[in-house]
C-alpha cells in the first residue's frame, strides 16, 4: 500500500487530515484497505475513483472515547452501525467535495444520482436490482469514499 | 381502568392500520427526470426539500427509479393535458422519506412488453465505487449480467412511451419492474450517472 500512496491526490489526503482534526467526530485512527486498483486500468472512459487518487477503502475506525470502534469486516452484515460511524458518514455525505460514500450500512452517490443517502439492505431486500445487490454486497465490509 | 383498556386496545389498532397502510399496493418505475415528491396528493402541496452536500433541493426522482406505492388518491387529476392520480410513494431512503407524486409519470407492471430487437449488439461496462458492472444486450432483445462469479441470463422489456427498459431475468416467473433497468435513447441502453447524457451502451464489432 505504501507503494501506492503518492497516487492520491492531494484533496483526499486534505480530506483525511480534516477527518482526523474534526473535534465532534472524536477519530483516533483510521485504517485504510485500498488506494489504487488495477483492474481498473481498462475502464478507459470511465471515471474509475480509485485509478484517478480520488478514492479509498476504509476498514477501520477507531475513536477517541474507544466505545464505538467500528471494524467493517462484518461478512454477515449483522453489526448495526453505531452513532459514531453514523456521525462520519453524516459529515462525509454533507460536504460538498464528497461524490460517493458506501457502507455496509448506508449509500450516498453522487455518481449515479443517489442523492438522498439509502440503506444497504443486501442481506434482507429481495427486491435489489442485480446491479444494486453487487454494489450494497461489494460493500458489506468496508467504506469507500469518493471525492469530485 | 375501563378507559385506560379502551385508549390501549385503539392505540393497538392505530397501530395495527398503519402497519397495514405501509404495505406496498404494487412497485412502479419513474419514466421521467425531476419527478417532484410533494407533502400532499396536488400541486399546491409543498415539494419536499432535502440536504445534498451543503445544498438544500428539492426531493425528486430521476428516470429508472423504483419506488413502492403506498396509497393512491381516489380521484383523477389532469396536469398539462396529462391524466393520472397521485400516489404516495416510498423511494426506499434511509430516513424513510416518503412523498406524493402524480403517477402518469410512473410505469407500472402492465406497461411493459416484450422488446424482440435492437439495432445492434452493445455493452455497458461501468464501475460503481469498487463493482465493475457488466452487461450484454442483444440483437434479439436478450441480455446478460456479467460479474466474478456468474452469468445470469434474461429478455428485455420496455414500457408503452419506450423510455424504459427492464431486464426480466430467465430464472424469474414473472415479470417486476423492480429489476435492472435501462433509459433508451437513440438506440442504446444507459444508466443515469453524472456524465452529460448518462453512461449508454457501445456497439460490439
Amino acid at each position: 500500500m505504501q507503494s501506492y500512496f503518492d497516487t492520491l491526490d492531494n484533496k483526499m489526503t486534505g480530506l483525511l487530515s480534516e477527518m482526523i482534526g474534526n473535534n465532534g467526530l472524536q477519530i483516533n485512527s483510521i485504517t485504510i484497505s485500498a488506494i489504487y486498483y488495477e483492474k481498473y486500468e481498462n475502464l478507459i472512459d470511465r471515471s474509475a475513483g480509485h485509478r484517478l487518487g480520488m478514492a479509498i477503502d476504509i476498514v477501520g475506525v477507531t475513536f477517541k472515547n474507544r466505545k464505538e470502534d467500528a471494524f467493517f469486516d462484518d461478512p454477515n452484515n449483522n453489526i448495526p452501525e453505531n452513532d459514531s460511524v453514523k456521525a462520519v458518514f453524516n459529515w462525509l455525505v454533507g460536504r460538498n467535495d464528497v461524490k460517493d460514500v458506501y457502507t455496509p450500512w448506508q449509500i450516498k452517490s453522487g455518481t449515479y444520482g443517489i442523492k438522498m443517502s439509502i440503506p444497504n439492505v443486501w442481506s434482507t431486500d429481495k427486491t435489489l436490482t442485480q446491479k444494486r445487490y453487487d454494489l450494497m454486497f461489494g460493500h458489506r465490509n468496508h467504506l469507500h469514499l469518493r471525492l469530485y | 381502568m375501563k378507559i385506560k383498556k379502551s385508549i390501549l386496545i385503539i392505540l393497538l389498532l392505530s397501530g395495527l392500520m398503519s402497519l397495514y397502510a405501509e404495505e406496498p399496493i404494487e412497485h412502479r418505475i419513474s419514466i421521467t427526470d425531476n419527478l417532484n415528491l410533494r407533502e400532499g396528493p396536488g400541486l399546491n402541496y409543498k415539494i419536499i426539500k432535502f440536504k445534498n452536500g451543503g445544498k438544500i433541493e428539492n426531493l425528486q426522482l430521476k428516470i429508472t427509479d423504483s419506488v413502492k406505492v403506498l396509497k393512491i388518491s381516489e380521484t383523477e387529476d389532469v396536469i398539462n393535458g396529462k391524466k393520472g392520480r397521485w400516489v404516495y410513494i416510498d423511494p426506499g431512503y434511509s430516513d424513510k422519506t416518503c412523498g406524493w407524486v402524480f403517477d402518469y409519470y410512473l410505469a407500472k407492471k402492465e406497461d411493459f412488453r416484450p422488446l424482440v430487437s435492437l439495432p445492434e449488439n452493445m455493452e455497458l461496462i461501468f464501475d460503481d465505487g469498487d463493482v465493475v458492472i457488466h452487461y450484454k444486450f442483444f440483437k434479439n432483445g436478450t441480455t446478460q449480467y456479467i460479474n466474478d462469479k456468474k452469468i445470469k441470463s434474461g429478455k428485455l422489456y420496455i414500457e408503452k412511451s419506450e423510455k424504459v427498459i427492464v431486464i426480466k431475468w430467465d430464472d424469474q416467473k414473472e415479470f417486476y419492474v423492480w429489476n435492472d433497468a435501462f433509459i433508451y435513447k437513440s438506440g442504446r441502453l444507459c444508466v443515469w450517472s453524472i456524465e452529460p447524457g448518462g453512461t449508454c451502451s457501445e456497439v460490439v464489432k
